[in-house]
Order: structure tokens, then sequence, then C-alpha cells
């Protein structure tokens, strides 16, 4: 009947507009991660827009497994997503499960989770990239810190959904490791893969998403797809559709469009740029901060963070050195002590960082085990009479009234005059105003020390090229996340970075506090439980810190700017120009 | 005349091969290579693999060798590092070599289409105001660096006249972001242009200079020749005695300044390239020359050397072609 038919279209048209919904509903896995209200500092946010970011340089490749540098992780970072967060949070994986014996972990996937092209992800992809990717020697991947025991992890899906990781021994930075390995599709690079595909020759999985590869053939798990590379240009990267976080209201992440990354390669431009007004977001250097924070008024905006406590900025006193009188100095803590009082921390962090550092005593380490600010542990304020009180006590004495320290009887060549080469990086303002401060302060010391600037590839190659090493003195500084199996490198008498003296690496006059510090490092890498593990790093930076075998000297404080009248929810950058937390940042000015 | 130019054409390989030669020395002077930046923060098992991997734990020659033997048997001119591209795309890929040569083209035409009258003024009104002002011009153009000239340019548009907030125009690259990938239009013509500008006044600035410096001496010394004491005594109109029989004479020599205007020409646009992020040749140059990307440099290097030949060709049959005095032996 008329009225009837009426009702029931409509019914039909009601139940029609519910089911289409927003089309971005169907792209959301069955269970996607609804990020927490709180970690939107701005709060909700809505879709749309672009966010404008200039990236250092040309991304060198797409291929996250290869990539080296940080003009491609800016780019990568946003393409690709891992199993789990760093900080132990489900990602790709809706979860996750230890055994017991703490060897093996099980990752179950999302169900309904699907590539930025809409292929559905198994078990199977992540198998192909830990066993044909990663751990393939013919891939160029750094695969070397998965070696437990010296075999890799074994992996195998369980099901469509479900994947284990296994060791022979237990692994605690297992879990760390995991969450730094992107996830990547089967269906699009098995066929690059020698061992898979031997039409290929070896090796050419290293050349796969290069930047000459179109767009659609790159598909991931982060955030946003590739739209579009114009070498020497620019970027641009597009929502990937299919991505698998909401926000607490459920709409699909991410709020933007789009991130435009254009390529600027100089500092100044790049500054210039972010005032004119073209760039949102701007990742500046200390003395960039006055010129920003003038225009506060037009929306402009600094963020300054706590400072990091991973890395080492230090002066590394060569106990190899060629020259008998150094070499012995050098190995006498009492003069590496002196060494510390004479290092005036706030004048070198207010000149080249413009203030925005803390000083450091200790070395540096992932954050959850550092205790450098911790009453009672080490440290050297700047005091150039305790140094030459140390001084003193060595046996060092200005005894021919030139003003300089001459060494006494007990050294090799009595009479010499104490003085030394500083090498720091060509070019460098931060290291090379540090070493002139520092050797100005020698110099009331009675210590002769010339600061020598080359150019980088020349320093490496002073300190670790050869054994010994052909420097005396050098100003340094490390990156590399304080991860505790990294510091072996630095730390162990056999490390490869152990560049103050590699002659502990010989089982040559190795003091008591190195063996110690050998012990301490090669148990806390097997140590399971989180207390022991903490406990045995505070001995570790104490033993460290109390002998000093490299000067340390601050820890800079990070810095970030964006335009507050247009961008929401900012998280800050990493490693120059990489967006943190870019599927939650929103555009204000809609 | 063909038989000359083919000659000349043939004279360029030996020297590009000792070019290379020269190039390669050079690039390896610098102590460590492509992975020495990788040093501190690799494992060292791991760096021996991608040396062995990149061939560069061969020694030099054999390195210097296996380089050559590609470039002469397949014309392979080697890969690079960095993005393990072939290195001529690493150099030319995304069309940088047809913005250089429309970068490089422009600037000359305008560099000389403002300079030559200019150069021409300065000689028939010497020592008048208007003279005394371009030699000034002149002078700071050829003095001030060009890094300096592109910052200070970019300092004036942005701090001080406020491009950006006031009428929302950019600065860097060539294209503001949203016309990089837009099709052509009247709009993106405009924004090219807009981009255009500086870097064409920073590499032509001091080419400017000079060349109206010279037009200027050219000129002068012309018209004290006295066929131009005859012209004018002949009644003939001024304009035609300057313009006719004194820039027809003078030119000559400058024309041949054309061809070495070329390569002095790439290399002001090296510092631009860097300043502004103009996406030219010389910027991937100058990239793989920072991270030691050892075959791309090189080809980078051949490829500049090729141009300085190929420019001296051309002004040598240019100067064949405008002054009929002289004649090829």
């Amino acid at each position: 009947m008329h009225k009837l038919t009426l009702v029931a279209i409509l019914a039909l048209t009601i139940m029609l507009a519910g089911l289409s919904g927003p089309a971005q509903q169907a792209n959301l896995p069955d269970n996607p991660l609804v990020v927490p209200l709180d970690s939107l500092p701005d709060g909700l946010g809505q879709r749309g827009g672009t966010v404008i970011i200039d990236d250092i340089d040309n991304p060198k490749t797409f291929n996250p497994i290869v990539e080296q540098e940080n003009s491609s992780n800016a780019v990568t970072a946003l393409l690709n997503a891992p199993l789990i967060e760093s900080d132990g949070t489900p990602a790709v994986a809706e979860s996750y499960k230890i055994s017991a014996d703490e060897r093996s972990i099980t990752l179950v996937l999302r169900k309904g989770i699907r590539f930025s092209d809409g292929t559905p992800v198994t078990a199977d992809d992540v198998v192909f990239t830990f066993n044909d990717l990663l751990f393939n020697p013919d891939v160029d991947s750094n695969k070397a810190s998965w070696l437990v025991e010296g075999q890799f992890p074994q992996v195998e899906a369980l099901d469509e959904q479900t994947v284990r990781i296994t060791t022979p021994v237990p692994f605690p930075s297992l879990l760390a490791m995991i969450a730094s390995v992107p996830i990547l599709p089967q269906h699009l690079l098995a066929d690059r893969v020698h061992k898979m595909n031997p039409d290929v020759p070896a090796g050419s999985f290293d050349r796969a998403w290069g930047v000459d590869t179109p767009p659609d053939q790159i598909a991931g798990l982060g955030p946003f797809r590739l739209k579009s590379y114009t070498p020497g240009q620019q970027v641009v990267l597009e929502r990937n559709p299919f991505y698998w976080k909401a926000d607490p209201k459920g709409t699909q992440l991410p709020y933007l469009d789009g991130i435009i990354l254009p390529i600027v390669s100089d500092d100044n431009v790049r500054l210039l740029r972010f005032i004119n007004g073209q760039t949102d977001i701007y990742p500046p250097r200390p003395e960039d901060l006055p010129v920003i924070q003038a225009k506060a008024g037009e929306g402009f905006r600094v963020l300054v963070t706590p400072a990091g406590v991973t890395d080492i900025n230090v002066f590394a006193f060569n106990e190899d050195a060629a020259d008998p009188n150094l070499r012995q100095l050098f190995r006498d803590v009492r003069f590496r002590r002196a060494m510390a009082y004479a290092a005036d921390r706030e004048s070198m962090i207010g000149t080249d960082l413009n203030g925005l550092g803390e000083p450091r005593y200790g070395p540096g380490i992932d954050s959850t085990y550092w205790i450098g600010d911790q009453p009672g542990f080490p440290s050297f304020p700047f005091d150039l009479d305790r140094a030459g009180a140390l001084l003193d006590e060595i046996g060092l004495k200005d005894t021919n009234g030139d003003g300089i320290r001459e060494f006494p009887a007990n050294f090799p060549n009595p009479g010499a005059p104490l003085q030394f080469d500083i090498l720091t990086v060509q070019g460098s303002t931060v290291l090379g105003g540090d070493a002139l401060i520092y050797s100005d302060d020698l110099a009331k010391l009675g210590i002769k020390a010339t600061v020598t600037p080359v150019s980088f590839n020349t320093l490496v190659d002073r300190l670790i090229g050869s054994r010994p090493p052909q420097y005396q003195v050098a100003r340094i500084s490390i990156g590399g996340g304080g991860d505790p199996n990294f510091l072996r490198e630095i730390y162990s008498s056999q490390g490869e970075l152990h560049f103050w003296k590699f002659s502990d690496g010989q089982s040559q006059d190795v003091a008591a506090w190195q063996k110690s510090v050998d012990q301490i490092l090669e148990q806390q890498a097997t140590a399971v439980d989180l207390n022991e593990r903490f406990d045995l790093l505070s001995q570790f930076q104490t033993l460290v810190a109390q002998n000093q075998p490299l000067i340390f000297l601050y820890n800079s404080q990070g810095l970030e700017a964006y335009r507050q009248d247009r961008v929401g929810n900012f998280s800050g950058t990493t490693l120059s120009a990489t967006l943190v937390g870019s599927e939650i940042i929103f555009r204000q000015d809609l | 005349m063909w038989a000359y130019t083919l000659r000349r054409i043939l004279y360029m390989i030996p020297v590009l091969f000792l070019v290379s030669i020269v190039a390669f020395g050079v690039i390896k002077l610098e102590p460590g290579d492509f992975l020495t930046k990788f040093e501190l923060s690799y494992p060292q098992e791991m760096l021996q693999e991608m040396r062995a991997h990149y061939g560069l734990d061969a020694s030099l020659p054999v390195q210097y060798w296996r380089w050559i033997k590609g470039i002469i048997t397949k014309l392979d001119f080697g890969y690079s590092f960095a993005t393990r591209q072939p290195a001529l795309s690493a150099l030319f890929s995304g069309g940088r070599l047809i913005w250089t040569l429309v970068i490089t083209g422009t600037t000359m035409l305008a560099s000389w289409l403002l300079a030559l009258p200019l150069g021409i003024y300065s000689a028939t009104h010497r020592y008048s105001p208007g003279d005394y002002f371009f030699n000034l011009l002149g002078f700071l153009g050829l003095s001030i660096p060009n890094f300096i000239l592109a910052l200070l340019l970019l300092w004036l548009l942005v701090v001080v006249l406020q491009v950006g907030p006031h009428w929302g125009l950019g600065v860097g690259g060539l294209f503001d972001t949203a016309y990089v990938t837009a099709p052509w239009s009247w709009a993106k013509f405009k924004d090219l242009i807009w981009h255009l500008w500086p870097a064409v006044l920073v590499i032509g600035a001091s080419n400017m200079a000079a060349i109206s410096r010279y037009m200027r001496g050219q000129l002068l010394d012309v018209l004290s020749q006295p066929y131009i004491q005859t012209a004018r005594a002949k009644g003939l109109h001024e304009r035609k005695v300057i313009y006719k029989h004194g820039v027809r004479n003078a030119i000559a020599p400058l024309v041949s300044m054309l061809g070495f205007w070329l390569p002095y020409m790439f290399e002001g646009a090296l510092v631009a390239a860097v300043v502004l992020q103009l996406p030219i040749v010389e910027q991937s140059y100058w990239q793989a020359l920072l991270q030691e990307d050892q075959y791309v440099a090189m080809s980078g290097l051949l490829f500049f050397s090729f141009i300085l030949m190929l420019g001296n060709l051309l002004a040598d049959l240019l100067l064949l072609w405008a002054d009929p005095r002289i004649r090829l032996e």
C-alpha cells in the first residue's frame, strides 16, 4: 500500500545512511588502536589540511631497512610502523605475551589491518621482514646487534595473525629492538630479494624502493604514504587511508590530509622560510631563538625540552699516545680528574649552546637507567685550584718560570714541558668553541694546549683508523641512543670504539675499575630482571664517572619551533626533521 | 670548418681522460671515504662488508680502472653510494639538467642583455654621472661574494620587506610548494619568474659587471681608431657610427668570452644552488662532494669539464663567424 511503501522507503533510507557512514570507518581494522585523550595536548582535532616542514637534504632511499641517514628517515619514519612501540605499547600488533622462560614473545596482529595500498597484513609479512630482509646476509641491514649467542632470533608464523620470536637465551633488549623494525609488504618486495627470486642478482634488495621508485609501488603501515618526490625540490606525503589508529571519538587518524617536505639544505634559509611563513614547523638552532621569539605575537612558538641523557660530549685523552710522557700522564686518574675540574662547563654551555644545556659528569645512557642527577653521584664542578692541586700532587711544576709546567723525574722525559694538541672538527662552532675555552683555562693551569681543527673524516681516521690511534686529545660528540649494548663498544676493553685506550683490548695494563666495567657490561646484557640491570648499570655509571676515562661535558636541551596559530598537537621532531606523532597533528585554522 | 670542429671534439677525449685522473686523485686526497662517517655508529664487520660491496677496499688504481673500464666499455659512469642510482641519474634526474640549462641560459641572456647597453652607455658617456654610477654598481657586483649576495637578498626579502606576510610570496627553490607538481599555468610561470630573478641576479651579478667593463674598454679602444674618425667625417649619423662600426668591431673579442662565461657561470651557480635551493646539477654535484660519493662527484667533474671545452669550442666558432679577419689554419 502507498503508506507502507513510503515507510519502507524511509526505513531503507535511514538504514542505508547508517551503513554508508564516513567511508573511512570501513578502512579501519577490526580493533584499531585508540589514542588516549591525554596524549593529545590540544585535544581532539579535525581532519583536513597539510603541514609543511623543510627537510635537510634529499632522501637517499625509501627503503627503511637499508636507509642510513636523517634526511631519508624524515620520510620513511612517516611511512612505516613496527609491531610494538619502543615503550612497549602495542602498535601493528594488538597484543603480545612473553613466555615464562622469557625466551620468546608471541605477538598477535590486529585483525583486518592493511598496508597503505589496501593489501591485508599477515604473519607472513612479519616473517618476511625479519628472516628475508633484516637477517638476510645479502641485505645491507644493521643486523649485528640482533645476534644472541651468535644466532639471530627465530621468527615463525603460528597462524595468519600470530608470530613468535624466540631467542636461545633471554634477551632483555628484544622488545626495544622489535620496536625498531618496520613491517614491510611481502607482495611488493619479495621479487627483489635474490633468495626468493633467483632471477634478480644478489644485493638487489639494497636498490629496492630507491628514490626513482614510482610511489604506487611503495606501501607501509605508517600514517602517511608517498604521493610524489621531485628530486632537489620536495617530497609530498598523503594520508594513508588504511591507517590503523583512531582518536577517542572514533575518527580515523591521521588528521592531516598530507605533509609536504621541501628540500632546503641551508640552515639560514630554513630559518628565513619559517619566518616568512612558508613552513609550519622548524627545528631551530640555539642562535635562532631570539629571532623566533620576537615573533611570538604572530603565532610563532618555541619549545625547549629538557636536556637528554644519551649523547656524549667529551674530551678524550689518548692513553696510548705516542709520547711516553703523555701516555704515562693520561693513565694517571689524578690527572684525568684534574682535567675534569678544569672544564668550565657553564661557559661552554653559555657560549656554544646559548645556555641551553646541562652539565654532565658521567656516561650517557638510556634514560631508564640514568642516575647522573642523583645526590652523591660523582661531580667535578669547575675549580682550577683543585685541578692545580692535583697536578702539583703528580709532581708537575713550573720549574723554569715560563708559565708551563714540566714533567718531574719519575717520567720518561723529565723536564719536558706539559703540552698537547686538542683535535676538533673543522667548521663546528660548538666543538671548536669548547676546545678554545678549555685550552684557555688549561693555559691558566700551566698546560699548553693547542686547538687543531681537522676535517671530520680526518678526525675519525685519527681516532679509530689505526692502533694505537694518532691523536693526543680530541673533542668529539657521539650520539647513539644510549642503548646499553652499544655502550659496550665504547666502554668495554674489547670495544671497537674504545678509542681512548685500545691497548685494554690486548689486556695490557688494564686498570682494576676497567675490569669491573667489563664484567658489569657483560652481565647486564643477559640480566632480565629490570632491577638487577638497573643496579648493574648504576655501578657502571659511578665507576666511569669516578675514573673519567673521558671528560664528560654536557647534554644540550632540545629545541622546537612551530606555528601555534596553524598547528595543533605538535609533539616535536627527532633527528633533524622527523616528525614525532604525525598522526595526531591537525590544522587549527581550517 | 667542420673538419676543425670534428678535430676539436676528438681532442676533448684525451683531455677528459686526464681530467678524470686528476679528479680521482683530488677526491681521494681527503682521508677516509664515503663510509667514514659511519665509523662511529656501525660495527666494524658491517663496515667491512659494505666496503667490499662498494669496492672501496680495493687499491686506488684498481678502483679507478674499474670506473674507467665501465665508461669505455658500457658508458657506465658508476653509481651513487648514497642513493644506489646510476651516477648520471643521481646527477641529472628530476629535471636537473633541464633546469640547469634553463637557469644558466636565462642568466647568460639577462646578464648580456643588461651588461652590453650599460657598457656602451659608459663608453659613449665617459666620465658622466651615469658612467660613475654604473661603475660603482659594477664594482659592487664584482666584489660581493655570491653567497653573501644570495643571503643578503633573502634577508632583504624576508626580514625587511616581509614578502611572505604582505604579499604571500615565498623564497627558496624554484617554485612554491603548491606549484612544484602542478601542471603548467600562467600562475605557475609567474611563480617561476619570482623565484628565478634572485638566482639570475646572484649568478649573473659579477658577470654583468665584468662584461660591461670589457664592453666599455673595447668600445673606447675602437672609437679611438682612425676609421671611426673617417666615418664621422663622412657625415654618418652618430648612432650608425657607434653601432655599425664601433660596437660591431668591439664586440668580437667579447663573443669569444661567451665561451668562457659558461663554466664560470656553472661555478657561480653552485653557490646559488646551495643557498637558494635550485634543483640543478651543481646541487647534486655538491652533495656528492660533501659525502665523498666518488663516482657521482667524478662524473660531475667530467660533465663540467666537458661543458668548459664545449664552451671554448663555441667561443672559437663564434669568433670565426663574427670577425671576418680571423681565419682557420
